[in-house]
């Protein structure tokens, strides 16, 4: 088999499975608050008016209507408070996207921050070999030195 | 009697002010005298305080309604335990009980302290008792649950239907424990700042607090999770609510100041950033109760709303501000001499765990508090519910598995890369393995995927760990099992860590399985019905009414049989507090080490016809067992060494040495 087309099927069972059917209350409640004010999210909430809201979702998938079109229909006698989680649009787009770009950032910074430390301390072996080697160095010539005069002394 | 909790809140108030001002009088004059008078005035606050809690709980049990507090909170029919607990369902009772553990503590450090830390000490004190007046202020002068009603009455309005469940008796006591707890590292944090002395000093002196409130805050959690997934009926186990989340931040923040506290102590590195992390989980917890006292944000667990938010908030601005002013002006003094030896080191690791830890306690409070931000800029009310806190956290969470695999197999100091070639080798393969064996056994999706099989490569390292520790312990001890029990009783520290990790894992084998692999059917069922879901077949046999201690119950009868095999009756219920007007969903689970199978009675008919919801939640144990384990490696972690006598100091420093070669050894085996 060819590389290239052993690729394309791992990336085709790597796709997730996605189903075929049409819309369930489950997908539609994953989405929206209980409106009881009881602040929890519908699929978490087991109250009076939650049961009601799921009859209203199946009611309106019975009519034929879709997820985005049911979800639209909260947002218009609610406001967008009924949603689940901030809509990936306008302002709302930082709530996604500035953790991320926070741990992004402060993990470049301290990338670098940890190469500076640890290169300074190579650094700092190797000037402090370096004085080593040359105080050894200095020490032998002083002794030859020493040696020469000495010699040259008798 | 009510008289005398009263007295007791307001004199334990008037000593902790007198106990903060000689506390200052003897760091100013440097009086011994001072301090002594500080401590005693300690141990009255605390003596009053119990006197006060003593009352107040009585007054709940005995359903004394002179007092508001107890006709707000408990009623005839009311069990005593349940009433006793009622102590911290509501907010005054709840200050109560923060500011007598705060004493309790207080009192505790004050002791273990007497000839240790003497130049942080008085300023430990002054920071303990700034932080109780702040409490007896509110409790005094705002929330004082003393305050009586003025009139009689018969019966009070009992408690909410959600906290009477027995997980709701340990869940709050255990958090506040978490959270007052952290008060101590934080007051020897200011103290080491206010008195420069910010070396590893302060950090070994309060190891075994910091310990046990991590402990503690992380059992309240998990208590809180298992009360959600029986009480709550939704069939989950965390519903990233404000409070929830509240809760989990400093337990995040809390984490990575255990691990990078190691760096200092080893390297001398890191003082500021150790400082500011016990800083900020300590202001996180005052966060979580103005969070939940406010009613700034929508909670479920906003039982008590009130203006007390705004003074918490006072308080917290100040801790802020006096922390910050601490740590600006002490940079000097804070500034690491020593540097790293090897970018690649266990150093560096710790300090990538770290980022991911702060990462995440940044992302739920950014998620927690989006709705205030969102209403500021637009003028616009959102919600931030769970599906942005899962598609948050979930890559998150997976890079702090991947993390916690890596740190352990690189060295202290600096790993070679054949080292680092050669730790890695059999991990990697396990965890390629898994991948595979996963893949082929039909997990497609990408994050339990890789979940699964980071897992199987953390508990390779940590297997890999004791492996070697034992192998290194054979060349002293006889045989395998005394070389494991010294090694894990003489390097509690380090493999009490491991054995903690082992327990995360579990945890994370859980939530892995029951969110990416939970299945749920409903279905209105006649007697006789049968529900099929996966290898299940649920047959209902009837509905059932009767009447509890304080609530009306209806009760549905399941047979359930999985694969054919009968496996018993279960039966969950509604029950209608008429007090409250409120109707509880008492749901009924069989749970083992495959799958929970999680049964809701919904509305039910006059025909006796009932709508059954069954949720089958994939290895949810395992998040249990897993929390088991944990504790039991903190518990081993925190295990304090025997008092040593000059004999056993001579044997400590053997062990000493014989720790250093063993970390040789083992450092040497992986090269």
């Amino acid at each position: 088999m060819k590389p290239v087309n052993f690729v394309l099927i791992l990336i085709f069972l790597l796709l997730p499975l996605t189903a075929w059917s049409s819309t369930t209350v489950s997908e539609v409640e994953k989405n929206l608050m209980c409106t009881c004010g009881c602040t929890m999210a519908l699929y978490t909430c087991e109250c009076g008016t939650a049961a009601k809201m799921r009859n209203q979702i199946q009611a309106m998938i019975d009519k034929g209507m879709d997820k985005d079109k049911i979800i639209a229909t909260y947002v218009n006698q609610y406001g967008e408070r009924i949603l689940s989680a901030p809509t990936k649009s306008g302002f709302n787009l930082v709530a996604w996207i500035l953790p991320f770009v926070v741990l992004i950032v402060v993990g470049f910074l301290l990338y670098k921050a940890l190469r500076r430390w640890s290169i300074n301390s190579e650094q700092d072996d190797e000037e402090m070999l370096q004085t080593e080697v040359e105080a050894q160095y200095n020490k032998k010539l002083k002794e030859e030195l020493d040696k020469f005069e000495e010699g040259e002394g008798e | 009697m009510i008289e005398l909790g009263q007295i007791g809140l307001m004199l334990s108030f008037v000593l902790s002010l007198y106990a903060l001002f000689v506390s200052l009088i003897g760091i100013k004059n440097r009086s011994g005298q001072f301090l002594v008078s500080s401590h005693r005035a300690f141990d009255s606050s605390f003596l009053l305080l119990s006197i006060s809690v003593f009352v107040l709980g009585q007054a709940l049990v005995t359903k004394n309604y002179e007092l508001r507090y107890v006709a707000d909170h408990v009623s005839n029919n009311l069990p005593a335990f349940y009433a006793f607990s009622a102590l911290w369902a509501g907010q005054a009772g709840s200050l109560l009980f923060w500011a007598w553990l705060l004493a309790l503590f207080t009192i505790i450090v004050i002791r273990q302290n007497r000839n240790k830390n003497l130049e942080l000490m008085p300023y430990v004190n002054a920071t303990l008792a700034g932080i109780l007046i702040f409490f007896l202020f509110l409790l005094v002068f705002f929330t004082n649950p003393f305050e009586k009603l003025g009139f009689a009455i018969a019966n009070g309005q009992g408690l909410n239907p959600l906290l009477q469940n027995p997980g709701m008796i340990f869940h709050p006591p255990t958090l506040y424990l978490g959270y007052v707890g952290f008060s101590i590292p934080f007051a020897f944090a200011i103290a080491a700042l206010i008195t420069r002395k910010v070396d590893s000093d302060w950090i070994t002196s309060t190891r075994r607090w910091t310990l046990f409130s991590w402990l503690l805050l992380t059992i309240g959690i998990i208590l809180g999770a298992k009360w959600a997934y029986v009480e709550l009926g939704w069939g989950g186990y965390w519903g990233w609510d404000p409070v929830e989340n509240a809760s989990f931040m400093p337990w995040l923040t809390g984490t990575a100041f255990l691990h990078s506290v190691m760096i200092q102590e080893r390297k001398s590195m890191l003082k500021i950033w150790n400082v500011s992390l016990i800083i900020i989980t300590f202001l996180l917890t005052i966060l979580g109760t103005f969070i939940t006292r406010s009613g700034i944000i929508s909670s479920v667990h906003s039982f008590g709303e009130s203006n007390l938010g705004y003074i918490f908030m006072l308080f917290l601005s100040t801790s802020i501000l006096f922390s910050l002013y601490l740590i600006l002006t002490r940079q000097e003094e804070l500034r690491s001499r020593n540097k790293l030896d090897s970018f690649l080191s266990r150093e560096s690791t710790f300090l990538f765990n770290n980022l991911i830890l702060i990462g995440a306690a940044f992302a739920i409070l950014w998620g927690t508090l989006f709705p205030i931000i969102s209403e500021a800029v637009r003028g616009i009310k959102i919600t931030v519910g769970p599906p942005f806190f899962n598609t948050i956290t979930v890559p998150i969470g997976i890079a702090l598995i991947l993390l916690t695999g890596v740190c352990p197999l690189i060295s202290w100091r600096k790993a070679s890369i054949n080292n680092f070639l050669r730790n890695f080798v059999i991990p990697v393969s396990v965890f390629a393995v898994a991948l595979i064996f996963l893949f082929v056994m039909g997990i497609r999706s990408i994050y339990p995927l890789m979940s699964f099989a980071l897992i199987a490569f953390v508990l390779t390292t940590v297997f890999m760990e004791f492996y070697r520790g034992v192998r290194a312990r054979m060349h002293y001890d006889a045989n395998v099992f005394i070389a494991f029990k010294n090694l894990l009783f003489k390097f509690r520290r380090r493999y009490g860590g491991f054995i903690v990790h082992i327990g995360i894992m579990l945890m994370f084998i859980g939530i892995t399985g029951s969110s990416a692999f939970g299945t749920e059917k409903e279905q209105s069922m006649k007697k006789g019905d049968v529900l099929k879901i996966k290898n299940y077949e649920l047959t209902f046999m009837g509905v059932d009414q009767f009447k509890t201690a304080n609530a009306e119950a209806i009760s549905a009868t399941i047979k359930v049989k999985r694969d054919g095999e009968d496996l018993g009756l279960l039966h969950p219920s509604k029950h209608y507090h008429e007090l409250q007007k409120q109707t509880m969903t008492e749901v009924a689970i069989l749970s083992d080490y495959k799958e929970d199978l999680y049964l809701i009675l919904g509305s039910v008919t006059e025909d006796g016809a009932a709508f059954i919801k069954a949720h089958i939640n994939p290895l949810v144990a395992w998040i249990w067992w897993g929390s088991y384990v944990l504790i039991l490696g903190t518990i081993i972690a925190m295990w304090p060494y025997r008092k040593r006598s000059k004999e056993s100091q001579m044997l400590q420093g053997t062990e000493k040495q014989s720790q250093q070669s063993l970390t040789y050894q083992t450092d040497k085996e992986t090269v």
